[in-house]
């Protein structure tokens, strides 16, 4: 039996009003790979932070048992001393400072007064080789890319001695690549003996690495997992954990599916970049999408799928536009307005709900009616009440967690934020809805609400866009695909007829020059 | 967020009301009407001094940091994954 | 439990609270000197620019803490422009104005043409007009006049903006004056109360029937108060109504219009708006026309009150608009701050500054209060900020 290096026992943790975590425990056997997987909400970086010493002693209930001796941390220094680092899920770099000084803030080689920064940059290579960076320690953190940056993050960890690594998913801004290349050197680490705690909603990464997994839902402890048979334990049996019933669909069916006449139609669309010119991001692209149906656009980054409907939803990025518009069967010059598009019933929703899609300082009954502010004032003069009663209608409509529309939409989970942009492009009450990544960053309970409204959306008849990056999503939602890569639509399937393999031919086929 | 530059140099504009302030102090160092001493006259234009400058440079150093929040969305281009 | 719910309040209401305590500061240092009527007097009608300005500051900061360094030199231009068409060319009142008015007008397109649709940052736009307005006033005065000040202005300009409504002696106990106060207190209990009412008609939450008497009680007392002073010294003053009616009028269109939520969301996420469908340029233009045409009016009360336009006028204006919305709650990013933060903000500002004139302080030293209350603003802008991280 081997050893256990962490147990947390009875942990419980209150805020006012609620409580966060309720008799959790965990144990985490050394040298392993320990995966915590949860809903937003359900406890587990609230548990990292009782571990870490961000909620110290005396602020919870319970023991922390660490190498045999109970631990009673008041700060995180404490924690980081018996060599438990936690990795956070937003980077804690500063971008204009190089690595070496990142790695050692706050923990500078050489005296209080005089820092040895011979020192402190070839320690700080030495770590950067370990996680397989090859740039100087020397170099500007804001000039490496993204996925470089969480490999610092390691290395920081690595340079404070880490016995138990804590990371808070790690690869939530990584790409495909990136990600992969994490999980790996996570497994190297498990091989020279160090124990590992991943934090993650990938599902798909729990399985690859995790030894064992442990499913928190609403602050208890669920179940624990063991990944070390000879499959490794299927999404499906994380999921049937983490929300508590069966999901064999996690896409949910689509009831009386009724497709009608072409809504909009968009013909030799052609976009030119805002800053180069001479760069088309979207080119000669021609689709259609009728009533009540759901119309994926699958395709890489950088294809161009953003750039075409924010071109549509009145030319609200590009320039040199050319092509044709048709809504309802007649032509339409749409100007170059967002207040145009959405007066012909298109809406937009963006796939940065933080960054420009609400106004995370205000509450959520503003952010609901801001796209239809007419609807509830007559003569420019806002009706409260009106106001409040739509917000409130939506809240229900839609299951947003809130104690009240008054509350403030920073505050709330993303999930909770993307139901509220929703809420505020369907009060626009639109024919065209444009979704552009609707479902990033929200949990899986979250993300099939988000795809029920999806459903009920297409089935009152409206024109669904469904503009997404994961293939599972695509295929389970739509009922035709776009393909598109390097700003040209290179394939168009019925569902019935796409499977994952053939919708990455296309795109392989149709790369130039790759 | 534009928001972020816009502080700056609102602040910008306070630290250099404050050297403003020094200026005045300064010039009035002849005045006979004055009551105030040459001693705290020093003093305060110190204070004020330090005071501007230390602002202003944290106003530059918030500048340049809305700066390259605006270059940070570019990074997140890398979350598109094929999953 | 009531100590509890009275500390929250403080804390709620923390420039309040700092307002009356510098205000008992000084009443003290003056030994009652900022109690008189006459002092009540000079706090409106020295500040009026005050709020006047502020009003359109919090407009613009409101889009994202953008500001306008130009309305103190605009108002010494504008007073060059209006003495040389009232004194000099003898034109009449009516006329005056409203080529006065027609003139911030045209400087508040040009602006807002500039910053909204140019894209010119508009501290650097307004930068422009602080160092240019004064020196072409400063030249259009000498030009018309031997003591490079205009005077006086014709009496009927100064009653519209300077004076009283409804004069009486000082000695005679005003009526009218006190009477309007009495109303106006009247009014603000029965709005609580009936809001209130239907508010819980409607099924919403409102503040218990304790909170709602202590909130209109205060406000009532406050008013009758500040109405029976002016009363014992000869009646409402004039500008008295021109802040009134700003603050009542910018009050409705930042809380109740689809255009003053424009600003919120502009300032809050200017991208989200944008998305939203809000003409985002069409309210950083309206934000500096604006701005124009209430520095245009606050002009107005200025030279009726001084009776001159002369070369210094205007002088540190900005600064002190600036400073009345910051410390009043208006955020230096934009997207948050009330009408009412800026009106607390610029009474406690009128307060420092009456307090220091009575107590005859030496400009030195009130130049070294305005930069401590400046730098306290800033840092507890700064702390706010780090906070909300």
């Amino acid at each position: 039996m081997a050893k256990i290096l962490l147990e947390m026992k009875n942990i419980t943790k209150t805020f006012p009003g609620v409580k966060a975590l309720d008799n959790v425990n965990l144990q985490v056997e050394e040298g392993e790979i320990h995966a915590l997987v949860g809903e937003n909400g359900a406890g587990k970086s609230t548990l990292m932070n009782v571990l870490s010493g961000i909620y110290p002693y005396g602020t919870y209930e319970g023991d922390i048992i660490y190498d045999g001796q109970v631990c009673k941390f008041s700060n995180i220094k404490d924690s980081e001393k018996l060599g438990i680092v936690i990795i956070h899920q937003e980077l804690a770099l500063v971008p204009e400072m190089t690595i070496g000084e990142n790695m050692y803030l706050g923990n500078e080689c050489g005296h209080r007064f005089a820092i040895d920064w011979n020192k402190t940059y070839s320690e700080a290579d030495k770590y950067l080789k370990m996680v397989g960076l090859t740039e100087s320690s020397k170099v500007q953190v804001k000039t490496i890319g993204t996925g470089k940056q969480q490999l610092v993050e390691i290395a920081k960890a690595l340079a404070k001695k880490a016995r138990l690594l804590i990371l808070d998913e790690p690869t939530s801004s990584l790409n495909e690549e990136d990600s992969r290349a994490l999980l790996d050197l996570m497994l190297s680490f498990k091989k020279q003996g160090m124990t590992m705690i991943i934090i993650t909603h990938k599902l798909n990464e729990v399985s690859y690495v995790a030894d064992k997994i442990t499913v928190i839902r609403d602050g208890t402890t669920i179940e624990t997992i063991d990944n070390h048979g000879k499959e490794p334990v299927s999404e499906e049996r994380i999921i049937k954990g983490m929300v508590g019933r069966e999901m064999t669909n996690r896409f949910p069916k689509r009831e009386g599916v009724k497709i009608g006449d072409i809504e909009m139609e968009v013909s030799h669309w052609t976009v030119h970049h805002p800053l180069y010119p001479e760069r088309k991001v979207v080119d000669d692209v021609s689709i259609y999408v009728r009533k009540g149906e759901v119309v994926g656009i699958y395709g890489l980054m950088g294809a161009g799928r953003t750039e075409l409907a924010m071109s549509i939803f009145g030319q609200s990025y590009g320039t040199n536009f050319s092509g044709e518009l048709k809504l309802n069967g007649k032509h339409v010059k749409l100007k170059k307005s967002e207040a145009d598009a959405i007066k012909h019933k298109i809406a937009y929703v963006t796939e940065d709900r933080k960054g420009n899609g609400l106004v995370l300082s205000q509450s959520i009954k503003v952010n609901t009616s801001l796209a239809n502010l007419n609807a509830i004032s007559s003569k420019t003069v806002i009706d409260g009440d009106k106001e409040y009663a739509v917000a409130e209608e939506y809240r229900n409509k839609l299951r947003i967690k809130t104690p009240s529309v008054e509350q403030l939409v920073g505050n709330l989970s993303g999930g909770n934020q993307q139901k509220v942009l929703l809420a505020k492009w369907m009060f626009a009450e639109p024919d065209v809805l444009l979704l552009d990544e609707p479902t990033r960053g929200i949990d899986v309970g979250a993300k099939y609400e988000i795809y029920c409204i999806i459903n009920d959306l297409a089935a009152a008849g409206k024109c669904v866009v469904l503009i997404s990056s994961e293939l599972p999503e695509v295929l389970g939602m739509s009922d035709r695909i776009y393909i598109m890569n390097e700003a040209r639509i290179v394939g168009e399937m019925k569902a019935e007829e796409a499977t994952q393999e053939n919708i990455m031919q296309v795109i392989l086929r149709s790369g130039r020059g790759a | 967020m534009n928001n972020g530059k816009t502080r700056a140099s609102l602040l910008g504009v306070a630290a250099l009301y404050l050297l403003y302030i020094c200026y005045e102090l300064y010039q009035s160092r002849d005045d006979p009407n004055t009551t105030m001493t040459p001693a705290v006259r020093i003093i305060f234009i110190a204070l004020f001094v330090i005071a501007g400058i230390g602002l202003l440079i944290y106003a530059v150093r918030e500048w340049r940091r809305s700066r390259t929040d605006d270059d940070q969305p570019a990074a997140q281009d890398d979350k598109n994954s094929l999953k | 439990m009531d100590k509890k719910a009275i500390l929250a309040a403080l804390k709620k209401n923390a420039m309040l609270v700092v307002t009356v305590l510098v205000y008992l500061f000084f009443l003290i240092l003056t030994q009652g000197g900022i109690f008189s009527p006459s002092s009540f007097t000079e706090l409106i009608n020295q500040n009026a620019y005050v709020y006047i300005l502020g009003a359109g500051m919090l407009m613009c900061m409101l889009t994202g803490g953008n500001i306008d360094l130009s309305c103190g030199a605009f108002v010494c231009l504008l007073g060059a422009f209006g003495g040389v068409f009232m004194i000099v060319q003898g034109m009449g009142t009516g006329v005056s104005i409203l080529l006065l008015l027609l003139i911030g007008v045209l400087y508040g397109v040009i602006l807002g043409y500039l910053v909204a649709y140019v894209h010119i940052p508009p501290w650097i736009a307004t930068l422009a007009g602080y160092l240019a307005f004064r020196g072409w006033g400063t030249a259009i005065l000498s030009a018309n006049s031997k003591t490079g000040s205009l005077a006086p202005f014709p009496v009927d300009f100064q009653r519209l903006f300077y004076g009283r409504v409804f004069p009486t002696d000082k000695g005679v106990f005003n009526w009218p004056c006190f009477l309007f106060g009495l109303l106006a207190a009247c009014l603000i209990i029965f709005v609580v109360f009936t809001t209130r009412k239907n508010r819980l008609a409607k099924g919403y939450e409102a503040d218990s029937v304790k909170t709602s008497a202590l909130k209109s009680g205060l406000g009532s007392a406050a008013i009758i108060l500040v109405m029976t002073k002016l009363a014992m010294d000869g009646g409402i003053p004039t500008t008295l109504l021109w802040v009134a009616g700003v603050v009542l009028i910018y009050s409705f269109i930042t809380s109740k219009t689809t255009i003053g939520r424009h600003f919120y969301v502009v300032g809050g996420n200017m991208e989200a708006a944008r998305l939203s469908g809000v003409n985002t340029r069409r309210i950083m233009f309206l934000a500096y026309l604006n701005m124009a045409i209430l520095t245009a009016i606050a002009t107005f009360t200025v030279i009726a009150r001084s009776q001159s336009a002369y070369a210094d006028v205007g002088k540190n204006f900005e600064m002190d608009a600036i400073s009345a919305c910051v410390v009043g709650g208006v955020s230096a990013s934009g997207g948050a701050g009330t009408v009412l933060g800026m009106v607390i903000g610029a009474t406690l500002i009128g307060i420092i500054n009456l307090g220091m004139s009575l107590i005859s302080l030496d400009a030195n030293y009130q130049r070294v209060v305005k930069g401590f209350v400046l730098l306290a603003a800033v840092v507890f802008d700064i702390m706010s900020k780090k906070r909300a991280k």
